[in-house]
């Protein structure tokens, strides 16, 4: 009677403290995820995996070029002063590498959501040769020659074997723990602080003229939108329409979070701002109408000098400096540096 | 007396509860007219003379049909045939045994549920060769060879079918007549597609598109028992 007791003790403490985990990383102001748990369930083993492989340059072709050259975790997980992606043997790629945080609460990835899931998006910079050129074979070849890596499946997943599917679930769980939701506007929204008299005027204009896109508590809709920006001829980026090829989605891109803005600059697609009054302006005096704007920007958006001051002041209550200096988010030296 | 009442039990439960089934196969034959193909060796037509390289496509959810309803699905049946792989040119499938059927449909490709689901393994595993990595997504079927009027770069010809959203959801379903005592071989003739295209005007589709879907059709319907 006893050992069943104790049992039953074990099996709960195992079960409640999973479930501690799960909450504890999942902002109780956040709506629910988009991300398919029960199909690779949150691991510390896999995680620690998903986050060597991260900061492994050995993905790259040449071992030059790791996921984290262009999600650093001081700049959100974008590439700060860098208008696009750079890759192996110096190329330059057409894009600004997005920043990478909430992603459990996204379901299609990349500026022209051409990845529908978060477990395969890797494959596309793996792949890309302008970006680190190597084939996904090629890399699980790599890995299962690596003694850390053997080690590090081992544990993870109990086999010796790295396969894609097991790396790309790694690679995935690393990227879902990276949660942004500790910022100065998360703490209001628990009570915890109080906005400014300037921050709080910069809200309320921000509910009346960005919300319906940057959606709160995350900042985005995750949804796709034609945000009236000219066309740069040197790139001719058509965007999610290249993609679906519909004409309703030419020159559609994916929403950006407005969360750690001060960090993951240079802004859009294509990392054409440097500063965030400039893309403010943009919103303001620079929308070209092109046949697919948004319907949200058909009516211009008026701002004082003043107004824009108090709409900055509200946005950087959205640095969330606790997910920037996050240590558990680090290059993990202490694998990576054997 | 209990015992035995116990042993009637386990057996009655077991009838209910485990239905006996038995392996059903069907042989993937792909063919040029009547000649079955062999990778990279020459093939005539009226038309044109070809080289295949890469004959490759997904089967999947395999299921029986009787007399227009549906009597068996297959779960989780994904199929891998590959021309280079005489081991992959066989569907097996698990069934009740004395199921009453009259035909068998299949997939021909991957399902958009399937293909929005993240990483998979297996047949499924994104390094099988069947899968893009520019945009998510399985390429159902591959196509590709030389042919002596293919005007594109060593008269090299190669078709990349896939795509599982509207409006370019290239996946197509088959349906055939088969007697589940006959000796079940499903053929697929690459002439009757070749015959349907020109590959002066369109030697290469490789990415999800109206082309694709339309050529996906023609696939489709060129199997037969």
């Amino acid at each position: 009677m006893n050992k069943t007791l104790v049992f039953i003790v074990i099996i709960s403490c195992f079960a409640f403290g999973f479930c501690l985990k799960l909450d504890s990383i999942f902002p109780e102001h956040f709506p629910s995820t988009s991300y398919n748990f029960t199909n690779n369930p949150l691991d510390s083993s896999v995680i620690q995996l998903g986050r060597t492989l991260f900061y492994d340059p050995l993905l790259s072709k040449d071992g030059t070029i790791s996921c984290a050259s262009c999600h650093s975790a001081y700049n959100g997980f974008a590439h700060t002063d860098h208008d696009l992606s750079h890759g192996i043997n110096d190329s330059i790629g057409t894009r600004n590498a997005p920043a990478l945080f909430n992603l459990a609460w996204q379901s299609s990835f990349m500026w022209d959501g051409a990845s529908n899931h978060l477990d395969v998006q890797a494959l596309a910079p793996l792949n890309h040769a302008g970006e680190m050129g190597e084939t996904t074979l090629n890399v699980i070849d790599k890995l299962n020659n690596s003694e850390v890596y053997k080690m590090l499946f081992a544990k993870a997943f109990n086999t010796n074997k790295a396969t894609a599917p097991l790396m790309l679930k790694a690679l995935a769980q690393f990227q879902l723990t990276l949660i942004s939701s500790n910022s100065k506007y998360d703490k209001v929204m628990t009570s915890e602080m109080e906005f400014t008299e300037m921050e709080n005027k910069g809200y309320q204009l921000f509910k009346k003229q960005c919300n319906s896109c940057h959606t709160e508590p995350l900042f985005s809709s995750y949804q796709f939108a034609n945000n009236g920006l000219p066309m740069d001829s040197s790139l001719m980026d058509y965007g999610k329409g290249a993609i679906t090829l519909i004409s309703e989605d030419s020159m559609t891109f994916k929403i950006p979070s407005l969360r750690n803005l001060s960090y993951t600059y240079p802004y859009m697609h294509d990392g054409r701002f440097k500063k965030l009054n400039e893309v403010i302006n943009h919103y303001t005096n620079g929308i070209e109408a092109t046949e697919h704007l948004s319907e949200e920007l058909k009516t211009p958006i008026k701002l004082s000098s003043n107004q824009k001051v108090e709409l900055i002041a509200f946005l950087k209550t959205l640095n969330d400096n606790s997910f920037i200096f996050n240590p558990d988010n680090k290059y993990p030296k202490e694998i990576l540096n054997q | 007396m209990k015992h035995s009442i116990l042993i009637f039990l386990f057996v009655f439960i077991g009838k209910v509860c485990f239905v006996q089934n038995e392996i059903v196969s069907i042989d993937i034959q792909v063919n040029f007219g009547n000649q079955k193909i062999n990778l990279n060796q020459w093939y005539e037509s009226e038309k044109d003379t070809f080289s295949f390289e890469t004959v490759k496509f997904f089967i999947s959810n395999l299921q029986f049909v009787n007399e227009d309803s549906l009597v068996y699905s297959c779960s989780n049946s994904y199929y891998l045939i590959d021309l280079e792989d005489s081991n992959s040119l066989q569907v097996s499938a698990s069934i009740p045994s004395n199921l009453n059927y009259s035909s068998i449909k299949f997939n021909l490709g991957i399902d958009s549920v399937t293909n929005t689901s993240g990483a998979m393994g297996g047949v499924l595993d994104p390094t099988n060769g069947m899968y893009w990595t520019w945009q998510s997504g399985y390429i159902n079927f591959k196509l590709e060879g030389v042919s002596k009027k293919c005007t594109a770069r060593k008269n090299y010809f190669q078709f990349h079918l896939g795509g599982y959203s509207f409006p370019n959801n290239a996946l197509q379903s088959v349906e055939l007549n088969i007697s589940p005592k006959a000796n079940n071989i499903v053929y697929l003739d690459i002439e009757s597609i070749m015959n349907r295209m020109d590959l002066t005007v369109k030697s290469s589709i490789m990415s999800p598109n109206g082309n694709a879907v339309e050529l996906s059709k023609k696939i489709a319907n060129s199997f037969k028992l």
